[in-house]
């Protein structure tokens, strides 16, 4: 059994009169020990893709399992014993703290909540264990978090998700506030917790350096429909599908020596229909078939998976994609 | 040095008497069609170096040594009337943020006529309106007429912010300051607006200062950069040296933080401050840091046009090396 089982979810968001599709059947599954990146631009639904898997939002239609709990059938008491298994770490480190308490505090808090067979003594006993592994000095920890800065932050953030000791970790952006410098050393901290525990990472990021640098897998999100899925070697580097192609050539290598060549422009197109292609109106490679066949994620290699016609030889007279 | 747009020297800025300087004694300078990138974290001081380019400081902020020269105009010396005239027609600014930039209620063609008008307009009001419809043409505007009648709200970020490149234009400066110009942008528009601007510098021969957080930006489109941290100068030279063969600690560590797949990520440890002093100001995370680090480093030359502010530098090493 998958430790995290998606199915066929959509959740829509009524902006006044208007309903705005954020996710649109999307399934997936992810396994313990293992890390699913999720890459898209801004508006393309992996936040909210990250929150409906981790029960922070509930889906409109389809299926969201834990360890074969489903989501939506459980009350609210169990959702919330459920919560000590699976964390969030946010984007924002200092807006997920509360400002007015002490680090420590804050660390200990989901123990007072979950593990309320542990006495005080040894639930603040495991808190600051919990500090010492992600290398937030004792110093720090009677501070509050406005005195940290990002990088400690994000450090007290990842302490505060492991400390109930997880299964699945919901990391929604966790490195993108901070600065370079500062990155490497949070990413090699949540790889590092990875291989201790076992624990499955669902991992949100606009970055493709970062997204290619942790993830197993990655699937690649685009205006609510996962377009492209697979091994993170080969979604990174032989992508399928022209978006996940597009995204890779607006990478910009450090090393001047490996300038980027200059790119063509989008195609301006009419958007295509529901059930058609979402990158019809962007992509540059598309053919008038591209408007008016349904099409869906189709299985290509043993694990890689596209939603293009072009690049899966259906009906179009075209067997591959230049 | 005649041929320098801008020079910069020895320039210390401070934000009030009682603080310590957010930039000390940085000298720089960018020549006529020279694309210059000014790369830092955040805190480095890499923006207050690019205003004050402009003459521009924030509140309670001002020069503290040092001086800034545009064109050989001394801007410690420019009355206000002068340097206003400066700002736009010499050097042009693109912030971050476009709709901080861009007035909410005035329309964009208007905005267009306040910048013609207050430069005493060299130009005909009909001639400047085709102007600065055929600027927002070039910078990949498809209906310039809708855009110039119509107001920012209706304008999504990437629109926006080729609206104020457009305007940084207008004037024909011989420099434009671009400060993080699409760093909240999607990686794909950033791409697009990056080529669009640095196209337009180029074909009107003008120089450009990028400063950004993003060393895949600087290898992508300048020539020379210098690289800051706590305020201070670490390493500049020619793109090709600098982040190919660093030879500063901190540069090193810059180029090996961006995670590469198959490769170990290689970071600084310990507290993330800058040492704020006349010592090295990243003497505390330095793996090369020695007792020495306390004084004010030398300025280290490496090659022609290349030098790194540093003790740790063996100088006789160099020497056999080049």
């Amino acid at each position: 059994m998958r430790l995290l089982e998606i199915s066929a979810v959509a959740k829509a968001f009524r902006r006044g009169r208007v309903t705005v599709s954020a996710v649109d059947s999307v399934s997936l599954s992810l396994d313990a020990g293992e890390t699913l990146g999720i890459i898209g631009e801004s508006g393309s639904g992996k936040s909210t893709l990250g929150r409906l898997a981790v029960g922070l939002l509930v889906p409109d239609t389809g299926y969201v399992g834990f360890d074969g709990v489903d989501l939506a059938s459980i009350s609210r008491t169990e959702l919330r014993r459920l919560r000590s298994d699976i964390q969030v770490v946010f984007q924002e480190p200092f807006e997920s703290l509360d400002p007015k308490m002490r680090i420590i505090d804050i660390v200990q808090e989901p123990l007072n909540i979950h593990r309320r067979d542990m006495s005080a003594g040894e639930r603040r006993r495991h808190a600051h264990e919990t500090l010492d592994r992600v290398g937030l000095p004792d110093a720090l920890r009677r501070n509050r978090p406005a005195q940290l800065s990002g990088g400690e932050q994000q450090r007290a953030g990842i302490a505060r998700a492991i400390v109930t000791g997880p299964r699945l970790l919901l990391l929604d952006e966790p490195t993108s506030s901070l600065d370079l410098s500062l990155r490497a050393g949070i990413l090699q901290l949540l790889l590092d917790l990875q291989r201790e525990r076992n624990l499955a990472y669902l991992f949100v990021s606009h970055d493709m350096s970062t997204i290619e640098y942790v993830s197993d897998r990655v699937a690649v999100m685009y205006r609510g429909r996962i377009v492209e899925e697979g091994p993170a070697q080969e979604v990174v580097g032989a992508p399928m599908h022209p978006y996940t192609r597009l995204l890779m050539d607006a990478r910009l290598p450090t090393d001047p020596r490996r300038r980027a060549a200059t790119r063509p422009d989008l195609v301006p197109r009419r958007p295509a229909g529901d059930n058609f292609c979402v990158f019809y109106d962007g992509c540059p490679i598309a053919v008038p078939q591209c408007g008016t066949t349904e099409i869906s994620l189709t299985r290509l290699g043993d694990q890689h998976s596209v939603a293009c016609l072009l690049a899966t030889g259906i009906d179009a007279g075209h067997s591959t994609a230049s | 040095m005649s041929a320098d747009l801008v020079s910069v020297q020895g320039l210390s800025v401070g934000y009030s008497r009682r603080a310590s300087l957010a930039v000390r004694d940085v000298s720089m300078s960018v020549a006529a069609g020279e694309f210059h990138g000014l790369v830092g974290e955040s805190g480095s001081g890499k923006s207050t170096v690019a205003r004050a380019i402009l003459g521009m400081y924030a509140r309670g902020g001002g020069i503290r040594g040092g001086r800034v020269l545009v064109d050989g105009d001394d801007l410690t010396r420019l009355p206000a009337r002068r340097l206003r005239q400066l700002r736009g027609a010499k050097v042009g600014y693109i912030g971050q943020n476009p709709f901080g930039a861009l007035h909410p209620v005035i329309s964009i063609g208007d905005q267009f006529e306040m910048v013609r008008r207050s430069h005493r307009g060299v130009l005909g009001r009909e001639a400047a309106r085709s102007r600065a419809a055929s600027l927002l043409e070039h910078v990949g505007i498809r209906d310039p007429e809708l855009v110039l009648r119509g107001h920012v709200h209706q304008l999504s970020g990437g629109m926006a912010q080729r609206v104020v490149i457009a305007l940084a234009l207008y004037l024909e400066p011989r420099l434009i300051v671009a400060d993080e110009p699409t760093t909240g942008l999607d990686v794909t528009v950033q791409r697009q607006i990056l080529d669009l601007l640095t196209g337009q510098a180029t074909r009107r021969g003008m120089g450009l200062l990028l400063v950004t957080h993003d060393l895949g930006v600087v290898a992508q489109y300048c020539e020379n950069v210098t690289v800051l941290y706590g305020g201070r100068i670490m390493e500049a030279g020619p793109v090709r040296s600098v982040l190919v063969t660093p030879s500063h600690p901190y540069t090193e560590a810059l180029v090996a933080a961006v995670p590469t797949r198959g490769q170990a990520l290689r970071f600084t440890a310990a507290s993330d401050h800058p040492v704020i002093d006349e010592g090295c100001p990243f003497r505390r995370r330095c793996p090369r840091s020695r007792p020495e680090c306390v004084t004010r480093p030398p300025a280290v030359t490496i090659a022609a046009g290349w030098q790194a502010n540093c003790h740790g530098i063996d100088k006789a090493d160099m020497q056999c090396v080049s």
